[in-house]
C-alpha cells in the first residue's frame, strides 16, 4: 500500500488552512496522520493478522477565545473541509476560555528528520509472518514443558503533519516494530507463565526471533514456586521492563495540565525534594532510538530533552502550547495525541533514568538483605491512583531473595507501597537499559515495599 | 452496500473460500469539562470498510478508510494475500461453521430523544446541571465527560447474509476531588445506556454528580483495616466486573479452542455454588449495550454460561464454534473497521437470586461491601485483582463506615464457590468511557452487571 508522503500531507493541510477566514475561523490547525499498520497475533496456532491504511485529521478551530475540535477518519480534502466547518461550529457554541491565548507559532527543529528505517518499510507481510512462525517455533523448541505461546508482532509505518494558520507547516515520518510473547509451561501438574517484549524503531531480526524463546526461559525459571510464608516489608529489585508499572504516576504528575488543574501531587513541589538525592530522571524527546522520538511534537513544536528530577529535586513539568501560554512560557515540545481523534495534551516522551551504578538486575539482587526480585508479569498497576500514589501490584514472575541470593520463585506476590515514597526509597538505579514505550529504563533497587 | 458487494465479488474472484465485509459510519462525540468550563469537544467519525478473507482455513484481514473502488480493491487484495501467506502457521482453522440465519428476537431500543436531534448546547446543559449541583469551595477539581455513540453498521458475506443496524449509547461521567484539612479525596460515578437523552430524565445528572461527591468525601474519613479474608458483599457493578473480566474471558471460544482457558473441556462441571448463574446477552437488560447482531452477522442471543453453578456454555465466533463443534452464539465483535471480529462479550451478568437487597446485607454479619468498581485485572489462570469504587464496613446488615482503597483479589473459581446468596434485583450497565480491551481493541462497549451478591469470604487489601 502506498503511504502518502509528508509533503503531500502538508499540502492537503495548507489547502484547507487557506480557507480559515472563509469558514469563520480566526485560527485553524490541522493535524493529519496516515499509517500503514501490519499486526499479527497468534494464540499458539490460532492466527489473526490484519493490515490497513489508517488516515485521519483532527482540527482545532479558534473563534476569539473559543476553541472547537473535530476529527474524521479521512484525509480527502472535501471531508477535511467539512470537518473544519464542524470545528468552527463547535467553537462558536463554546464558552470563552480565558486561559487560551493562541495556537503555537512556527519553530525550527534542529533535526531534519526523525527515525525512519527504510529496511523495516520494505519488510512484506510474508516476511513478517515467516519471522513470527520462526520465533514461535524457537519458543516451543526451548523445552517440551512449553505448552502455549501467545505471540504478537506489529509493524507501523506512518507520517503525520501539523499545519496551522500562524505558519506552522511541519511533520515527521516514522517506523516502529513491536513484538511480545507470553508463554505458558507445564511440568508435573504445575503451570507457570511469563512474557517478554521487544520494541524498536528499526528492523532487527535477531531480537524478533528470540522473543518467544526468552519468554520461555523466564517461564521455566518459575517451576517450584512457593507462596510467601509471611508478609513482610523489605527491598525489591524491579527489572527494567516492569519499572513503568510502578513509576507511571510520574507521567501523570509532571503533566502541566494536571498541575494547573491542581490534580497533581507535584503541584507546589517545584524545586523541592521529591526523590532520593541520587535520582535523576529526564524526559528526552530527542533520544536517538526512543520509541517516542519525533522531530516535532504533535503541535509542530520541536521535541526537547529536559531534566524532570535532578538529584532528587523536581525541576520542571511538561507543557504543550496551551498549558505553556497559560503560564506565559514556551511549550517544552510535549504535545502528544493518542491519535488524530484527540486534542493535543501534555505528555512525557521518553523517560530516561540516569544510572547510579554500573549494575544490572543480577548485581542489584546481590545488594538485597531481604526482599523480592520482581522480574516481569505484573497485574494491577493500572489500578494505582496516580494522585494518591497508592499501589498494589501483583507479580507472577517474582523471586524471594535473602542475603543477595535468590532463594526460590514465588507463585504470586503483591508489592504494596506509595509512588511518592517509592521515589524517595530508590536506593540504586542500574545501567541495564531497556527501551519501552515508557522510555529508556534500567532495573532499580528500592526499599520499604510491603509484600504479601 | 454497493461497495460491500463489489468487495465480496472481488474477493471470490481472487480465490478466497469465504469473504465477509463490514461497513460502518459511527459518530462518537465527547464533551470534556473542567469544573463548569467546557474544555474540549471531541467529534469522531469512523467511516471505513473491513474485509475478512478465508483461504484454506487461514484468515486475512484488511481495512481502508478510503471509500472508493480502487482502495477497496487494494484492501481485498491485502486480505486475501495475508490469508494465503498464513496457511502454514495457522494450524487452527478459521473457517466459519454453517449458520442458518435467525433474526434478532430481542427488544430494539425505542429512542425517544436521539442525540442527533439535540444541539451541543442541550448536551452541555445536561452535563452542567450535575456540575452546578456539587461545585463548592471544598471541590478542588471536577472533571465531567458527556459522551455519545451512534450510527450505522452494514454487513455482507459471500453466503449472501446481509445485515444492518443502528447502534446507540449515551453516557455521563463525573470525577470529583475534594480537599479538607490538607487531605485529598477522590470520587467518581458514571451512568450510560443504549438509550437516547431520556436516560438523563430517569437518572438525573445532579444525582450522578452527588454520588461522585459523596465518594470523594468518604475517602477523607475512610478507614484502613488489616488486609486479609473478610465476608463480602458485591454491588451489581462489582459483580459485573467479575462476571466479565474474571469469568467471561475464560469462556471465550478462542481461548477455549486453543486450550488457553482453564475452563476448556469442563462443560458440565460444578464450578460455583447453586446460587450462581452467569449470562451473556446482546440484550441490554436495563442499562447495558444493545447488540442485535455480532460482526459476523450472527444474531446475538442470550447465552447461559453458568447454570446453578454448572458450566453449560462458551462464547463463540463462527470459526471457534466449528473447531469446538458447538453452535455460533453471536459473540464475534470488533471495535471498528480497523479490526477483525474476535470472540468478545456483550452484556455479561450474574443472574438473579431470590433474596431482597436487605436480606443479602443481613447474610453478612460483619464484612466488606464493595460498591462499583474502579478497574481491575485478571489473568488466564483465573486469578484476579479488582478495586472497588467505594467500599464500606457492614455490621448486622447496616453500613457502618467507608473503607479506603479496597482491592479484592483471589481466584474466580474459589470466589464462585463462596457465593451464598444473590438478590432479585439485577442491574446491568455499560459505559461510554470504558469497555473491554481484548486484543488491543479498546474500548469495545459492553455491559456488566448482576445482583447484590453475598460472599462467604474474599481476600481484601486496603490502601494506605
Amino acid at each position: 500500500m502506498d503511504l502518502i508522503n509528508l509533503d503531500e500531507l502538508i499540502n492537503i493541510g495548507l489547502k484547507v488552512v487557506e480557507k480559515a477566514k472563509e469558514i469563520g475561523a480566526d485560527e485553524l490547525e490541522i493535524f493529519l496522520s496516515s499509517s500503514d499498520v501490519f499486526s499479527m497475533r497468534a494464540i499458539t496456532n490460532y492466527v489473526t493478522t490484519r493490515r490497513g491504511l489508517d488516515a485521519g485529521v483532527g482540527i482545532r478551530a479558534v473563534v476569539g477565545k473559543r476553541v472547537g475540535f473535530a476529527s474524521a477518519s479521512s484525509i480527502s480534502e472535501e471531508i477535511i473541509l467539512e470537518t473544519a466547518k464542524n470545528a468552527v461550529k463547535i467553537a462558536k457554541t463554546r464558552p470563552e476560555d480565558p486561559d487560551f491565548k493562541h495556537l503555537p507559532d512556527p519553530k525550527k527543529p534542529s533535526a531534519k528528520r526523525g527515525i525512519y528505517d527504510e529496511e523495516l518499510v520494505t519488510k512484506s507481510s510474508d516476511e513478517l509472518i515467516k519471522i513470527a512462525s520462526d520465533s514461535i517455533k524457537r519458543g516451543f523448541d526451548k523445552s517440551s514443558a512449553v505448552k502455549k505461546i501467545d505471540y504478537n508482532l506489529t509493524k507501523q509505518v506512518g507520517v503525520f503533519a501539523v499545519v496551522n494558520s500562524r505558519g506552522v507547516e511541519i511533520g515527521d515520518s516514522y517506523t516502529t516494530i513491536f513484538s511480545w510473547a507470553s508463554v505458558k509451561a507445564e511440568r508435573n501438574g504445575e503451570t507457570v507463565t511469563a512474557y517478554e517484549i521487544f520494541s524498536s524503531r528499526r528492523f532487527e531480526e535477531e531480537p524478533l526471533l528470540t522473543v518467544s524463546e526468552k519468554a520461555a526461559e523466564r517461564a521455566l525459571r518459575m517451576f517450584g514456586g512457593k507462596k510467601l510464608e509471611k508478609a513482610f516489608t523489605g527491598q525489591a529489585v524491579i527489572e527494567n521492563f516492569v519499572v513503568s508499572d510502578f513509576l507511571w504516576p510520574l507521567t501523570y504528575n509532571v503533566n502541566a495540565r494536571n498541575v494547573q488543574e491542581k490534580r497533581s501531587g507535584f503541584a507546589n513541589k517545584l524545586n523541592t525534594k521529591v526523590a532520593n538525592e541520587k535520582v535523576t530522571i529526564l524526559d528526552d524527546g530527542t533520544l536517538p532510538e526512543g520509541l517516542m522520538t519525533f522531530t516535532v511534537d504533535m503541535e509542530g513544536i520541536p521535541m526537547t530533552k529536559k531534566t524532570l528530577i535532578e538529584k532528587g529535586v523536581l525541576k520542571t513539568f511538561v507543557y504543550d502550547s496551551y498549558t505553556a501560554f497559560r503560564e506565559g512560557r514556551e511549550s517544552t515540545g510535549n504535545a502528544m495525541r493518542r491519535s488524530f481523534e484527540n486534542l493535543p495534551a501534555p505528555s512525557t516522551t521518553n523517560i530516561v533514568m540516569k544510572a547510579m551504578a554500573n549494575k544490572g538486575a543480577q548485581e542489584l539482587i546481590m545488594e538485597i538483605d531481604k526482599g523480592v526480585y520482581i522480574g516481569g508479569f505484573t497485574m494491577g498497576s493500572h489500578l494505582t491512583d496516580p494522585l494518591k500514589g497508592t499501589f498494589s501490584v501483583t507479580s507472577l514472575n517474582a523471586f524471594y531473595v535473602e542475603n543477595g541470593d535468590i532463594k526460590y520463585p514465588l507463585k504470586s506476590v503483591t508489592a504494596g507501597g506509595n509512588f511518592y515514597e517509592l521515589l524517595r526509597n530508590i536506593l540504586i538505579v542500574g545501567s541495564d537499559y531497556r527501551l519501552t514505550s515508557f522510555g529508556k529504563i534500567p532495573s532499580i533497587l528500592v526499599d520499604k515495599i510491603s509484600f504479601v | 452496500m454497493d461497495l460491500l458487494e463489489f468487495a465480496v465479488n472481488y474477493g471470490e474472484e481472487l480465490g478466497a473460500d469465504f469473504i465477509e465485509v463490514r461497513g460502518e459510519n459511527i459518530r462518537r462525540m465527547y464533551i470534556h469539562f473542567e469544573k463548569d468550563v467546557v474544555k474540549n469537544v471531541e467529534n469522531i467519525n469512523w467511516r471505513g470498510i473491513g474485509i475478512t478473507a478465508i483461504f484454506r482455513g487461514a484468515r486475512g484481514y484488511a481495512f481502508t478508510t478510503k471509500l472508493d473502488k480502487n482502495s477497496v480493491r487494494e484492501a481485498v487484495k491485502n486480505a486475501v494475500e495475508i490469508a494465503k501467506a498464513s496457511t502454514k502457521l495457522a494450524g487452527l482453522s478459521a473457517e466459519p461453521i454453517e449458520y442458518k440465519p435467525n433474526e434478532y428476537t430481542g427488544k430494539t431500543p425505542s429512542i425517544r430523544k436521539h442525540p442527533k436531534d439535540y444541539s451541543l448546547e442541550d448536551k452541555i446543559d445536561i452535563a452542567l446541571s450535575g456540575v452546578r449541583e456539587v461545585l463548592s469551595s471544598e471541590v478542588i477539581s471536577l472533571r465531567t465527560i458527556y459522551g455519545e455513540y451512534w450510527g450505522q453498521k452494514f454487513f455482507l458475506n459471500s453466503e449472501g447474509l446481509k445485515r444492518s443496524w443502528d447502534p446507540i449509547m449515551v453516557g455521563l461521567f463525573y470525577a470529583v476531588v475534594v480537599r479538607k484539612d490538607g487531605n485529598i479525596g477522590n470520587g467518581r460515578e458514571q451512568m450510560s445506556a443504549s438509550m437516547g437523552l431520556e436516560l438523563f430524565d430517569e437518572h438525573r445528572p445532579e444525582e450522578i454528580a452527588k454520588t461522585a461527591l459523596r465518594g470523594a468525601r468518604e475517602t477523607l474519613e475512610a478507614k484502613v483495616l488489616e488486609s486479609g479474608k473478610y465476608p463480602f458483599i458485591a454491588s451489581p457493578e462489582f459483580s459485573g466486573v467479575l462476571a466479565h473480566e474474571s469469568f467471561g474471558h475464560l469462556t471465550e471460544g478462542d481461548y477455549v479452542a486453543t486450550g488457553a482457558s482453564i475452563l476448556a473441556g469442563r462443560i458440565g462441571e460444578q464450578l460455583g455454588s447453586e446460587h450462581v448463574y452467569i449470562y451473556d446477552s446482546g440484550d441490554p437488560v436495563n442499562y447495558g449495550f444493545w447488540v442485535p447482531y455480532d460482526d459476523e452477522g450472527v444474531d446475538a442471543k442470550k447465552v447461559t454460561l453458568l447454570d446453578k453453578g454448572v458450566l453449560v456454555g462458551y462464547l463463540q465466533a463462527r470459526s471457534t464454534a466449528k473447531i469446538l463443534n458447538m453452535k455460533p452464539t453471536g459473540n464475534a465483535r470488533a471495535i471498528n473497521y480497523r479490526f477483525p471480529p474476535i470472540v468478545r462479550m456483550r452484556n455479561t451478568y450474574f443472574g438473579p437470586g431470590d433474596a431482597s437487597k436487605e436480606e443479602i446485607f443481613e447474610m453478612i454479619e460483619k464484612g466488606v461491601y464493595a460498591e462499583g468498581h474502579a478497574g481491575g485485572q485478571t489473568e488466564d489462570t483465573g486469578n484476579f485483582t479488582f478495586a472497588a469504587n467505594r467500599a464500606y464496613w457492614v455490621e448486622n446488615g447496616e453500613i457502618k463506615y467507608p473503607l479506603k482503597s479496597v482491592v479484592v483479589r483471589g481466584h474466580i473459581l474459589d470466589f464462585l464457590k463462596n457465593i451464598i446468596g444473590a438478590s432479585k434485583e439485577v442491574i446491568v450497565k455499560t459505559s461510554i468511557l470504558g469497555g473491554c480491551g481484548k486484543g488491543g481493541q479498546a474500548p469495545l462497549p459492553v455491559g456488566l452487571g448482576g445482583p447484590y451478591l453475598a460472599v462467604r469470604e474474599a481476600i481484601i487489601s486496603f490502601g494506605r
